[in-house]
């Protein structure tokens, strides 16, 4: 076997892979009459009701947009929102798919990281939908720049950072399985604590004598989505630094999980 | 690549029992159980050791047996050989792409179609997807399962099961194939064809890595044997002598509680020793193989050191299970031969062989005369093959000719 174990292994199992993505998004809206309509109307109604309490039933203020001639909520909440349910997908559907095609790793040999790839990539696939038709409205409002083209540059390191988390919790979550219910609870708290449905100029500087606001900042997750919202809606870059950091964070996350992954699969085939 | 298409060294496999595997983060974090009544007990993995330092080598393009009983490690083994399991200590090493046949229906996914899985296990052994564009309607043709092929496995048979996985692993163009016994749950016509694919696989160089329990066919197809015994390797090398010393411990085992004496008891002076057994037809020659139904003379040769009044001599058949078929004695059957001294033989006619096709194995022994002192017996050496293509409409081990009447 050559290279068993490394990276160059999971690109040797990329017919794999691609099958995976196949199979997941084939079978995603079979019988549903509105079959593909689905990825696009989920996303929708969920921004719509995050849209219609945060926004006009609490009226929390959106800034105002790169190009200076509008404001909207929908649309500064949908900035964030993509980077959320890219981070969210990969997580849940790394764990996922470990369980679902781990019972396989018993019968013949892949590399155990092969579902969690192909989970990322039916995720990335699905976020590129998503972005798509927010920076067609964007377009559409005139409110475009160069700093579009960094926004898939954001997404590979938010895609990598959470592949990290997602490997280590998915294989912890084969042996037990509270992993994958106590993982619902966090990401739902982590969901409320970034700056998501709200700018995070709302909260305040200091609460129970706490400094919240800069302790929501240092949320990594933070970071990629304020950086979102910075390159799509205001038409701002986030600045060399910034973007520096957001690369080294996931990329040691990524390794860092991985690395976990690989020791601990090294006997998986007996534990599912 | 070296002439060893896989080399096992010094191969130890340790699985932790999961019976005490902790379930949850609680127990995980605090290691406790609770035990029976109030008392709490630590939570341990007993380690069990399934295989032990087991070093072999099959050779490019071999035909290679493992036996074994259950529970001996065979499986294991062949997991460890496919690279699922990692060997807890020691060395695999697999010279060439594999495909392993472990369990029923080798990586089926039950939601998804035949033709779907075809695809998702070709590509999980690396095979691209336009070679098997090319291969899928040849697979589909070996499993029979025209009409099934594009419902979801989980309403498949076992039968099903085995046959399209069997077919998926030997049409990926394998460089070394691995098959558990599954392929018995196949019918027999099924199992048949699986053989005769296996044998043009490997007589175009594939690798065959075998487990089964059917102890004749592994004698007349592999090149070399392997058997295990309580996840160490009893005996390696020429499948005769691996299949005779399996059998041996079975009968020791067996035998011990019938109390029978075991067959190294005559080695030693006796007057009276069987030479040889020869298989003749109704003509007198000596085929490789018979039919069914065909006479049949079993010839045994003696050589006696000096004068013994009326030995009784006896055949067992027995097939390739070591299940006891026949076992005609001369004093039984009324025959006397006298006094025998030196070289002789007898013979024992049948006039039809009543045995359906396979392999049998033929012991003889020779008794005193009121068949109470065994001078010899030898077992396990002369087999005789029965041939021809089994009659599908039949079954069983034996032809009984009987006939049929009805009546009110």
């Amino acid at each position: 076997m050559t290279d068993r174990g490394g990276v160059l292994e999971i690109w040797g199992y990329r017919e794999l892979i691609g099958r995976l993505v196949q199979r997941e998004l084939g079978s995603r809206y079979k019988r549903s009459v509105l079959g593909w309509l689905w990825s696009m109307l989920n996303p929708a109604a969920t921004l719509a009701i995050y849209a219609l309490v945060f926004g006009v039933l609490l009226k929390f203020d959106p800034p105002r947009a790169g190009n200076g001639r509008f404001d909207n909520f929908a649309l500064y909440l949908f900035c964030a929102l993509v980077m959320w349910n890219a981070f969210y997908g990969v997580i849940t559907g790394a764990m996922s798919a470990l369980l679902d095609l781990g019972s396989l790793l018993g019968k013949v040999y892949f590399p155990p990281e092969a579902p969690a790839v192909a989970a990322l990539l039916t995720v990335l696939f699905q976020a590129a939908i998503e972005a798509s038709i927010l920076m067609l409205i964007l377009i559409c409002l005139v409110n475009v720049s160069w700093t579009f083209l960094l926004w898939p540059v954001l997404l590979l390191f938010l895609a990598i950072f959470a592949l990290g988390i997602g490997l280590v919790l998915s294989v912890w979550n084969v042996r037990y399985r509270d992993v994958g219910y106590l993982s619902t609870i966090v990401l739902q708290f982590l969901f409320y604590v970034t700056p998501i449905v709200y700018p995070l100029s709302l909260i305040p500087e200091r609460a129970m004598g706490l400094p919240v606001r800069d302790i929501i900042r240092l949320n990594p997750l933070s970071q990629f989505t304020e950086a979102s919202r910075e390159l799509l809606y205001g038409l701002d870059w986030p600045g060399v630094l910034r973007l520096g950091l957001m690369a080294l964070i996931s990329l040691a996350v990524g390794a860092g999980g991985w690395l976990m992954f690989k020791v601990r699969t090294r006997d998986i085939a007996e534990e599912l | 690549m070296g002439e060893n298409a896989v080399v096992v060294e010094g191969v130890s496999k340790r699985f932790r029992l999961t019976l005490d595997r902790p379930l949850s983060l609680k127990e995980a974090w605090t290691g406790l159980r609770p035990g029976s009544g109030r008392s709490f007990r630590r939570v341990r993995s007993e380690p069990f050791w399934a295989l032990r330092d087991i070093s072999l080598e099959v050779p490019r393009g071999s035909m290679y047996g493992l036996v074994g009983r259950n529970g001996s490690g065979k499986s294991t083994l062949l997991r460890v050989m496919a690279g699922i399991y990692r060997p807890t200590e020691g060395r695999v090493e697999a010279n060439g792409r594999t495909s392993a046949l472990l369990e029923l229906g080798a990586g089926f996914h039950p939601a998804l179609s035949g033709r779907e899985n075809i695809y998702l296990n070709a590509s999980v052994l690396g095979v691209p997807k336009s070679q098997i564009d090319d291969r899928v309607e040849q697979i589909v043709e070996f499993a029979g399962l025209e009409e099934f092929i594009d419902s979801p496995v989980k309403i498949y048979s076992s039968g099903m099961y085995v046959r399209l996985g069997f077919a998926v692993a030997v049409h990926v163009d394998p460089e070394i194939l691995i098959v558990d016994e599954v392929v018995a749950v196949g019918d027999e016509e099924f199992q048949l064809r699986c053989f005769s694919h296996l044998e043009s696989l490997r007589s175009q160089g594939v690798t065959i890595v075998l487990v089964s329990h059917d102890l004749g066919m592994l004698r007349a197809n592999c090149d070399q044997m392997a058997w295990l015994n309580r996840g160490l390797l009893a005996a390696v090398g020429d499948p005769q002598d691996v299949v005779n010393a399996y059998l041996d411990t079975i009968d020791t085992e067996g035998a011990a509680s019938v109390g029978h004496r075991p067959r190294s008891d005559t080695e030693g002076e006796t007057p009276l020793r069987i030479t040889n057994l020869e298989f003749f037809d109704g003509a007198g020659h000596r085929p490789k193989s018979f039919a069914s139904g065909d006479p049949l003379v079993v010839r045994i040769h003696y050589s006696a050191s000096e004068p013994v009044e009326d030995p009784v001599f006896s055949l067992g058949f027995y097939d390739h299970n070591n299940l006891h078929l026949a076992g005609p004695r001369s004093h039984v059957d009324g025959f006397r031969p006298g006094k025998v001294d030196g070289e002789g033989w007898v013979e024992f006619r049948l006039l039809r062989i009543p045995f359906r096709s396979g392999a049998f194995h033929v012991n003889a022994a020779v008794q005193d005369s009121d068949a109470s002192f065994l001078y010899d017996r030898r077992a396990r050496e002369f087999w005789l093959q029965i041939s021809g293509e089994p009659d599908p409409q039949a079954n069983g081990l034996l032809n009984l000719e009987g006939d049929w009447r009805a009546g009110v």
